[in-house]
């Protein structure tokens, strides 16, 4: 069996609502623009009369209030009567949306696969909205204690920052980098110029605008923390051959992982084993490190290092920091960021807040000094905005920040985001990562240049 | 400019339904009741699973929260 490549994506424009359209309606938007605008060699309904296998991933019957949401997406989108899935794993679900694409084909029972991923959350006001959500936490036990995402990750953030010294300054800065490029990325929530932006809650901001902001757990405040929204993402995926006869730019998925962990974060101090016993150390990294180290406690998240070593060790990534030239990763939370940086092996564990330092940063102004800024002067993290700037419609998540490392790969940044300011030069590889729960399930594909 | 200005909807006018829902679930804790009962008296129950030949650490597990059946061994 070949291997598997991504050649098309489409999203739409993601807002806090969008009550102009239903959510088949934003899923036609999306896959419309995957289809007709990704340059394909073919007609796009001959395309579309190709595909063989449909995903369909969203992650609350709550938020949507519907089951069975699969059957009115295929329906809408005429591809009935071929095979299809619904895939549900909380903020992961867009990435394991993928991977259940990426299997369809890899067992040969599927050569185009549309994967679909979408969440209409502003039916419910936004306090029932984190209710929802919380429901992906432990409702026995979490839930009644804590009630709302934000507090179970300033507990972690809380436990990240004295265990390896990080700052709530640095934590500031990755809000600062996501929501600052997301002014660039015309679908991003959080850009002044989306029709369907809320203007008091958009445009450019400073640290101090973050370290300023609404206390909601501490130590994170208001602009610490993702958004909710409105919206869609489509990815096409082709066995190899089919996607050599429909585009000249394949991307190669050339790496797949996935990684799981307690649902109850308080459950993860005391598991058997550690970052050394359980293997989980990474190619570049030494044991010594890390050897005095509890693992992975409340501050790393070990599905993030499970599924970073099983896509490392499928694409051949033998030190991710020189091999991959741009990263979307799943920033729900500021600090969630700096510990995804540990966790892909971007920095050593305890030096995710290094790494954010390590670009160069206008302390009078409070800003980068430039737009999608270099970290180690070699790499590229969430140029869309990621979840704090451009969106975080839980279904569609990980295929959008997918599909935008998709488009860093074969150069079409500027025609899909309406600038070239995010365009990464000369993007061979890519990584982008999809993250549930307090780190309970997490997917990583490695995405490189086919041609 | 972006190829998504083309796909900006222009429906300003939606009709939009206001639809109340409220559930009442009769939700058990099963077998892990005794550390809630004991919540409400003050007291923090945990379990133990004292099947050590059977753990990978050769040692007695101590579940806070309590678990009915350990992860480990799948004794009850």
């Amino acid at each position: 069996m070949g291997r598997v490549a991504m050649i098309a994506g489409g999203m739409t424009q993601f807002a806090k609502a969008r009550r102009d359209s239903t959510q088949e309606e934003l899923i036609m938007e999306a896959t419309r623009m995957a289809l007709f605008e990704n340059d394909l060699k073919m007609d796009p309904l001959d395309v579309k009369r190709m595909i063989d296998g449909t995903i369909v991933s969203y992650f609350s019957d709550h938020f949507e209030r519907q089951l069975l949401f699969g059957a009115i997406v295929r329906d809408y989108l005429g591809l009935n009567p071929i095979q299809s899935a619904r895939i549900e794993g909380g903020g992961a679900t867009g990435g394991l949306g993928l991977k259940a694409g990426y299997e369809m084909i890899k067992s040969g029972d599927a050569s185009l696969v549309l994967v679909i991923g979408f969440e209409k959350m502003s039916e419910v006001s936004t306090a029932k909205g984190n209710e929802f959500i919380a429901m992906a936490s432990d409702t026995d036990f979490d839930f009644p204690v804590g009630g709302y995402y934000t507090a179970y990750y300033a507990a972690m953030a809380t436990r990240y920052m004295y265990e390896f010294g990080i700052t709530e300054k640095q934590m500031a800065k990755v809000a600062v980098k996501n929501r600052n490029n997301a002014q660039y990325n015309f679908f991003a929530q959080t850009n002044a110029k989306n029709p369907y932006a809320t203007k008091s809650t958009s445009g450019f901001i400073t640290i101090y605008d973050v370290l300023k902001s609404e206390k909601i757990a501490t130590p994170l405040k208001r602009l610490d923390c993702c958004l909710m929204s409105d919206g869609a993402a489509v990815a096409l995926l082709a066995d190899e051959s089919i996607a050599r006869e429909l585009t000249d730019k394949p991307v190669i998925i050339e790496g797949v992982g996935n990684g799981t962990d307690t649902m109850r974060p308080s459950d993860r101090p005391t598991t058997v084993g550690g970052l050394i016993k359980e293997d989980l150390l990474l190619p570049h990294e030494k044991p010594e490190w890390y050897e005095d180290m509890v693992y992975p406690g409340l501050h790393s998240f070990r599905a993030g290092r499970k599924a970073a070593k099983m896509a490392y060790k499928m694409a051949g990534i033998t030190n991710p920091l020189e091999q991959i030239d741009v990263v979307e990763l799943h920033d729900a939370y500021t600090s969630s960021e700096l510990q995804t940086y540990e966790d892909l092996g971007l920095a050593r564990y305890g030096e995710g807040g290094k790494l954010i330092d390590s670009a160069p940063f206008d302390d009078e102004k409070g800003v980068f000094k430039e737009i999608n800024p270099k970290l180690a002067n070699r790499i590229h993290v969430n140029p869309s905005g990621g979840l704090i700037g451009c969106m975080h419609a839980v279904g569609a998540t990980g295929i959008m920040q997918a599909v935008s490392v998709m488009w860093q790969i074969q150069g079409k940044i500027e025609k899909f985001y309406g600038s070239d300011k995010l365009q990464v030069k000369n993007a061979r590889r890519g990584l982008a990562h999809s993250h549930a729960g307090t780190g309970s399930d997490v997917t990583v594909f490695v995405l490189g240049r086919g041609w | 400019m972006s190829v998504g200005e083309k796909y900006v909807s222009k429906n300003r006018q939606p009709l939009v339904n206001e639809i109340p829902y409220s559930i009442l679930y009769k939700h058990s804790y099963g077998e892990v009741s005794p550390f809630f009962v004991g919540l409400s008296k003050k007291k923090l129950l945990g379990t133990v699973c004292r099947n050590r030949e059977k753990h990978r650490n050769g040692k007695d597990l101590l579940f806070l929260p309590p678990r009915a059946d350990c992860p480990e061994c799948w004794q009850r």
